[in-house]
């Protein structure tokens, strides 16, 4: 009666594995907060629903965000916001090894400098506040991007913020210097050079071909005090934030109460900040929802547990906010497997199971309604979206079971049969969580119509990747990816044909050269618009390949006190924090 | 008596270095810290995950005798070595340790205060209604779960707070954050006092009222009654001073196993103390943090035993004297 609990408090899939950006949210395997923050600048956020009580959009879509949009002179000046963390870190150096969780980066995202941030649809632009402009150009093989720096933009040590900066950040993350202990030398890896422009402030960063992400890179960027001497990078972010640049600066790190209290800088040199302060505080998921119904937090990830919403939303003043996460479940098949080895089988397999079924299944009672997802890079909200699932996305059990007599497995009483083979598949969920177990029963159902047996096995949650699916000891298992705003590169590594017994992250053991190729394509494409294209012709491969069954695009519900401004349930997009605040009366 | 607490004392010291070293042992065997590297995306190069298990003495490559001589060379010199996340262990668990015995302290004095009368009362009255309510109120706390408990609790008192319209009740964290006057502090201990007290009287009153009710029917209480002594000084000066002897062992016991045990009181009232560590810890493979909680119960649980033995001396005169001190001491639950 201890650990198995508060994954049951936590709900659904507090086992996913996950993949993220070197940018947006990182966090550990353990920790499943989706809480996220979204602040648009004011006024200019038509497309979310503001009210909080319309969950979806006119095609049942749900909105991209729904942050309670405010524009700043309606959003009172003062304030503290009370902004619960689900663990507390000790290291704030996000591209420390121990650093790179997604609580650093939603702490360090009000106190340090982003080059660029998402909007809603996963789209990054430049702050203004730190980066006037960004452009790539090509000289021979080579990318070159040049930054123009906002000239006021300065640390709070007094130090204007550019060139060195960006050269002291691109040698430490390089992966060159084994001293520093990088959380990831992604991007970074690709950069040849970087030199001073016409002054500080204009910044020349060579990349050694084509780095199609660039924009992910210097988000956060740390002062080159700390990233210019291996001792400053490993230990001088311990329990401190020595230098920050933002609208807010640290005024207290407190160990025993787990709480960070930062307060709005007077030397910013952006719109100040509409909140007095933030706290930040380590909660168990356990206290979180006692907390805010007592009023001790103003918000709260609610996840996808109807239970939680039913209570947060007896709390007096509450506003839920709902939009589509980044995060995405599925059902993985092993294709290395002795029956799905056979496409013909998986795709009939597809067929056989109604994805509206289960996502009605998984996500009844929230308030919302939510499509199957037709694609395995891009959610439903995010630019470049497009349904590729074809003919394998509906649901055709006659179909299905016409392809299994092709593919040589006649029925033989309530099951098929093949030269004395039952086909029957191994469903592996972690025990004790009721939405993968809940899946596997209405797969069973839906499964048996078209003669395939499906044995639902439960397996300790710690084990599930490290002995099942990584060994490759299942057929079918469900779980989430968690998505991001820049999808393709990580999202190779689960999709890529396995090397020289190097699966990766690719659980379903198969892929093609087709694929591996498309996917080489879109990754080297420079051109968002086209890149977004190939993308989509990789998909299209994927999803004729038959090894990774897309189920829907995760919901994000928070629940935020009345009156909160521009933060709320924001998928993609990521927030200027001096936006956060109450609204007047 | 010096003797025998020096006795006890070595004894005690040789079974902490025991329980501490397979704490130690049996924790780097089942934990996996690389897990936590190995399941993030982009996973950190190979080179720099290899170098922090190894700084870190986590390193599952490296023999487990190896790794336990550097985390034991380290102990003996005060080092409990670091967390995953790079702190200092020693720091971190003397932080958690005040917090855990300014959460549980008074909870668990005034549970245990208010079980020894109601199980000395009960037995007094023994099958007559009190006791009878008071046997099935004991019987049933113990089975409502320490979570379940403090939610309810929770939810009572956010209700008082709604109908008054006052916030009477706070109970996330040792205080409010900016506040943390002596007063926020103590509004702030009602809520998880009373959950941890309510958890603790059923243990105890059952258990005073089993050893009440043996001693009611001892010898010397007939005696006493027989020379002409009130029935309420028998009950008090004779029946309850004799009673507690046992009790105070199984107190110390008690208080020393909840440290390190009331994860879940913890978690819900968001107080970031022992229990709450050694999950956390369990759940991100960190063998230094488990290894320092573990080494510090089996010290709590050794120091409880010295305790109650002390207190058993000054109570029960009887057990300074050799015979009866060969016999076995304590009770342990």
């Amino acid at each position: 009666m201890n650990v198995r609990v508060r994954e049951l408090l936590k709900g659904i899939d507090e086992m996913d594995p996950c993949v993220r950006p070197v940018r947006t949210r990182r966090r550990p395997l353990v920790v499943a907060a989706v809480l996220c923050a979204a602040a648009a600048a004011g006024g200019g956020c038509s497309g979310a629903a503001s009210t909080g009580e319309a969950g979806t959009g006119p095609s049942g879509r749900l909105p991209a965000y729904d942050v309670n949009p405010t524009p700043r002179e309606r959003v009172r000046s003062g304030g503290t916001l009370r902004w619960p963390l689900p663990e507390f870190p000790t290291q704030w150096n996000f591209f420390h090894v121990n650093g790179g969780t997604g609580v650093v980066d939603r702490v360090v995202q009000g106190l340090l400098p982003y080059l660029m941030r998402a909007d809603e649809k996963a789209v990054p632009h430049p702050v203004p506040d730190y980066l006037l402009s960004a452009r790539a150009t090509r000289t021979g093989a080579n990318q070159v991007v040049t930054y123009r720096m906002n000239p006021r933009a300065r640390w709070s040590d007094g130090r204007p913020i550019g060139y060195r900066d960006l050269a002291a950040q691109a040698h430490a993350l390089s992966g060159r210097d084994p001293r520093y202990q990088v959380s990831t030398d992604v991007g970074y890896r690709q950069i040849r050079r970087v030199e001073r422009g016409a002054d500080d402030q204009e910044v020349r960063v060579t990349f050694a071909g084509t780095y199609a992400d660039w924009r992910s890179l210097f988000s956060p960027l740390y002062p080159a005090a700390a990233t210019s001497d291996p001792a400053a990078f490993n230990t001088g972010w311990l329990d401190r934030m020595p230098v920050t640049a933002g609208p807010f600066k640290v005024q207290r790190i407190d160990r025993t109460a787990e709480t960070v209290t930062a307060v709005r800088d007077p030397a910013w040199w952006g719109r100040a900040a509409k909140l007095d302060r933030i706290v930040y505080r380590a909660l168990d998921s356990g206290a979180v929802p006692g907390a805010f119904a007592n009023g001790e937090i103003d918000l709260m990830d609610v996840g996808v547990d109807a239970g939680a919403l039913r209570r947060a939303e007896r709390a007096p003043g509450t506003v839920v906010r709902r939009a589509g996460g980044p995060d995405w479940r599925h059902f993985t098949f092993n294709a290395a497997g002795p029956v799905l080895s056979d496409v013909r089988v998986r795709r009939a397999v597809m067929l056989g199971i109604d994805r509206r079924t289960l996502v009605r299944s998984d996500l009844t009672g929230l308030g919302l309604t939510a499509e199957p997802l037709g694609n395995h890079f891009y959610v439903n909200t995010q630019e470049g979206y497009r349904d590729n699932s074809g003919e394998y996305g509906g649901y055709d059990p006659a179909r299905a079971r016409r392809m299994l007599d092709e593919a040589g497995w006649p029925p033989h009483g309530r099951y098929r049969e093949k030269g004395g083979r039952t086909l029957a598949l191994r469903f592996v969920v972690p025990a004790g969580v009721p939405g993968g177990k809940r899946e596997g029963e209405l797969s069973r159902a839906l499964l048996e119509r078209i003669g395939v047996r499906l044995d639902i096995r439960p397996v300790p949650g710690d084990d599930l990747l490290a002995r099942y699916v990584t060994p490759g000891d299942f057929d079918i298992v469900p779980f989430s990816w968690l998505g991001t705003s820049f999808p393709v590169s990580p999202l190779r590594s689960v999709f890529a044909r396995p090397s020289g017994g190097r699966i990766r992250q690719n659980y379903s053991r198969s892929g093609t050269a087709a694929i591996d190729a498309a996917l080489d394509r879109a990754i080297a494409e420079p051109d968002p618009v086209r890149a977004r294209r190939l993308v989509n012709a990789a998909d299209g491969l994927i999803w004729r390949h038959a090894t990774v069954l897309p189920l829907y695009q995760r919901p994000q519900l928070v629940a935020t006190r009345r009156g909160l401004a521009n933060l709320g349930a924001c998928g993609f997009y990521q927030p200027g924090y001096e936006n956060i605040g109450f609204t007047r009366g | 008596m010096a003797v025998f607490l020096a006795r006890r004392l070595a004894y005690s010291a040789v079974l902490a270095v025991l329980g501490a070293s397979l704490t130690y042992v049996l924790a780097a065997t089942a934990l996996r810290p690389r897990a936590g590297f190995e399941t993030r995306t982009p996973r950190p190069p190979e080179a720099v995950v290899h170098a922090e298990l190894r700084r870190l003495n986590l390193d599952d490559r490296v023999p487990l005798a190896v790794r336990y001589r550097t985390w034991a060379a380290g102990v003996v010199h005060g080092d409990l070595g670091h967390t995953r996340q790079d702190g200092p262990v020693g720091a971190e668990l003397r932080r958690r340790a005040g917090v855990s015995v300014r959460l549980l302290l008074p909870g668990t004095v005034l549970g245990c205060a208010l079980g020894v009368l109601l199980g000395a009362y009960a037995a007094a009255r023994r099958g007559r209604a009190a006791d009878r309510a008071i046997v099935a109120g004991s019987a049933l706390l113990p089975a409502v779960p320490v979570f379940v408990l403090a939610v309810l609790l929770q939810f009572a008192a956010g209700k008082v707070n709604d109908v008054t319209g006052m916030r009477i009740f706070e109970w996330t964290g040792e205080s409010s954050p900016g506040a943390g006057g002596p007063a926020d502090r103590v509004r702030h201990l009602l809520l998880p006092t009373v959950t941890i007290a309510l958890s603790q009287v059923a243990l105890y009153c059952r258990y005073q009222r089993g050893l009440m009710l043996d001693v009611l029917s001892a010898e010397h209480m007939r005696t006493a009654r027989a020379k002409g002594l009130r029935r309420r000084r028998v009950l008090l000066r004779h029946g309850l001073r004799v009673a507690l002897v046992p009790m105070t062992a199984y107190s110390a016991y008690a208080f020393g196993l909840m440290l390190v045990g009331a994860a879940f009181t913890e978690k819900v009232f968001g107080w970031h103390g022992l229990g709450e560590w050694l999950v956390e810890s369990i759940g991100h493979g960190d063998v230094n943090a488990v290894a320092a909680v573990g080494s510090l119960a089996a010290g709590t649980v050794l120091l409880a035993g010295l305790v109650s033995d002390v207190v058993r001396g000054v109570l029960d005169p009887r057990t300074r004297t050799a015979e009866v001190a060969a016999a076995p001491t304590t009770a342990a639950p």
